[in-house]
């Protein structure tokens, strides 16, 4: 369960994010520079926002009125950078254990072990990041969080620099490993595959294909208006598509 | 010139000035840099433009500055001569702060791109795997820039085993007290004792390299996976 209500400004760039989410896949979607990353961000801990108040399963994490605002190794949430961000000194094993701490060494072992084995990388263990192909260097960016047994999940636009085809693919061996192994929230960015169909009457018809779950949905969002693009760009919102789920900033 | 009858005072006051100096640019210079690659605020710039002014500024300028702020005259000169009967000019101690200023932008500098060239995402990820910032300090950071460190300890060493002008404003030249290598050969020269000084140069040369030599291969063998 995640509850978000923030605003932040940098700049003349304003983000109102405004939203709520059960434990499930919650995509994100929205151009890039709309603030989908400083969300994140922020529910994160990594950036602080002007105002507003961030709950994940009944705890505050944020909240500007009461000024609680909790340190981000004490939020107790999974994050997948973008880059990874694996530490290149450290082996695979080294970099899953990271974040167990306070345990004893043989429950350590038999729970990277584990890990090891679920994410398919017994036989990378004692490789380095720089050695592994980006699929694994993202299954061990997800093992080394999930290790830790967060409260929520949260997936910054992955393998933007890949094309499409094993993008999706990859994508979906992901969302498989996380359906399998992670019960609570997960927020998943998605880069905006847009595609203006047609402009009628100052309106903007457009078909968008995400992936936020375990198949590839395509919306064709036919006859739908958008008009907060053609409004104003730089007033952020989300709008709410049921029954997919996805919310839009932008 | 007989070797036995060569004075190696110099070398040895040298060595042991640039090891120190080297060893306080460390414990000062890394924490600095570490600092100053965390803030991005005015005063940071400030301070680094400050710490970088050594390399910039005449030796004698510097000398002179030191001895101002150090001098018996000075409050910290005569403080810590009438509480800890300690000197600092025209001492080996004078010599060693000599050494140090001059060679601390190097330790700094180096150390400071070698810190802020790291992703900012290692630090977070880190960070919300629960380290506090000193352990990521210790287990990320430290291993990830110990190259840009070791470079910028190659360089202050270097610096500080050179140094002529600070260290005669500052030290003095008191034969078997405080003349160091490059002093003894200014002495040699003014002499006109040539075979000296081609001696001298000559120890100079050798020990220089040979530290390089090691400190690379040190790098290679140890550092390189």
């Amino acid at each position: 369960m995640l509850d978000v209500t923030i605003r932040k400004s940098l700049g003349d760039f304003k983000l109102h994010a405004n939203f709520h989410a059960d434990n499930e896949i919650l995509g994100v979607l929205g151009p890039s520079g709309s603030g989908k990353s400083i969300t994140l961000r922020s529910i994160a801990g990594i950036e602080t926002p002007n105002e507003g108040r961030i709950v994940v399963n009944d705890r505050v994490l944020f909240d500007s009125r009461e000024k609680v605002n909790i340190l981000p190794r004490q939020r107790n949430i999974g994050y997948v950078f973008q880059n990874y961000a694996l530490f290149p000194h450290l082996t695979v094993k080294e970099n899953i254990a990271f974040g167990l701490q306070g345990l004893n060494k043989r429950d350590k072992t038999d729970r990277v072990q584990e890990t090891l084995h679920i994410f398919r990388l017994k036989d990378r263990e004692n490789h380095y990041p720089a050695q592994l192909s980006g699929g694994q260097q993202q299954r061990v960016s997800l093992a080394r969080t999930l290790i830790t047994r967060p409260d929520l999940l949260l997936l910054d636009e992955p393998f933007s620099a890949l094309d499409n085809h094993i993008k999706r693919h990859l994508e979906n061996e992901l969302l498989e490993i996380i359906r399998n192994n992670f019960t609570g929230t997960v927020l998943k960015l998605n880069t905006f595959y847009c595609q203006l169909v047609d402009v009628m009457d100052g309106t903007f018809y457009i078909s968008i294909t995400v992936n936020c779950d375990n198949h590839f949905i395509h919306i064709d969002m036919d006859k739908m208006k958008w008009n907060c693009l053609a409004k104003n760009i730089r007033d952020k919102v989300y709008l709410h598509i049921p029954p997919e789920k996805i919310f839009f900033i932008g | 010139m007989n070797i036995s009858a060569l004075n190696l005072f110099p070398l040895i006051l040298s060595l042991k000035v640039a090891l120190s100096a080297t060893l306080l640019s460390i414990a000062i210079g890394i924490p600095m840099a570490y600092f100053l690659c965390k803030s991005n605020s005015k005063i940071a710039d400030l301070a680094d433009s400050l710490l970088t002014l050594p390399i910039v500024l005449s030796p004698t300028v510097l000398g002179y500055y030191l001895l101002i702020l150090l001098g018996r005259q000075s409050f910290i000169g005569s403080f810590l001569e009438e509480n800890f009967n300690v000197m600092i000019v025209f001492t080996p101690i004078g010599a060693t702060i000599a050494a140090m200023i001059v060679s601390i932008p190097f330790m700094i500098k180096t150390a400071r791109t070698a810190f802020t060239s790291i992703d900012k995402d290692l630090i977070h990820a880190a960070r919300l795997l629960g380290r506090t910032d000193f352990n990521i300090f210790r287990t990320v950071l430290f291993p990830l820039a110990w190259r840009g460190i070791l470079s910028g300890i190659i360089l202050s060493f270097a610096r500080a085993l050179g140094d002529f002008g600070t260290t005669l404003m500052v030290a003095g030249n008191i034969p078997n007290k405080t003349t160091t290598m490059p002093l003894a050969i200014y002495d040699a020269l003014l002499a006109g004792n040539t075979e000296l000084t081609d001696m001298l140069v000559a120890i100079m040369t050798i020990v220089a390299l040979s530290i390089l030599f090691l400190l690379n291969q040190f790098d290679k063998n140890i550092l390189r996976r």
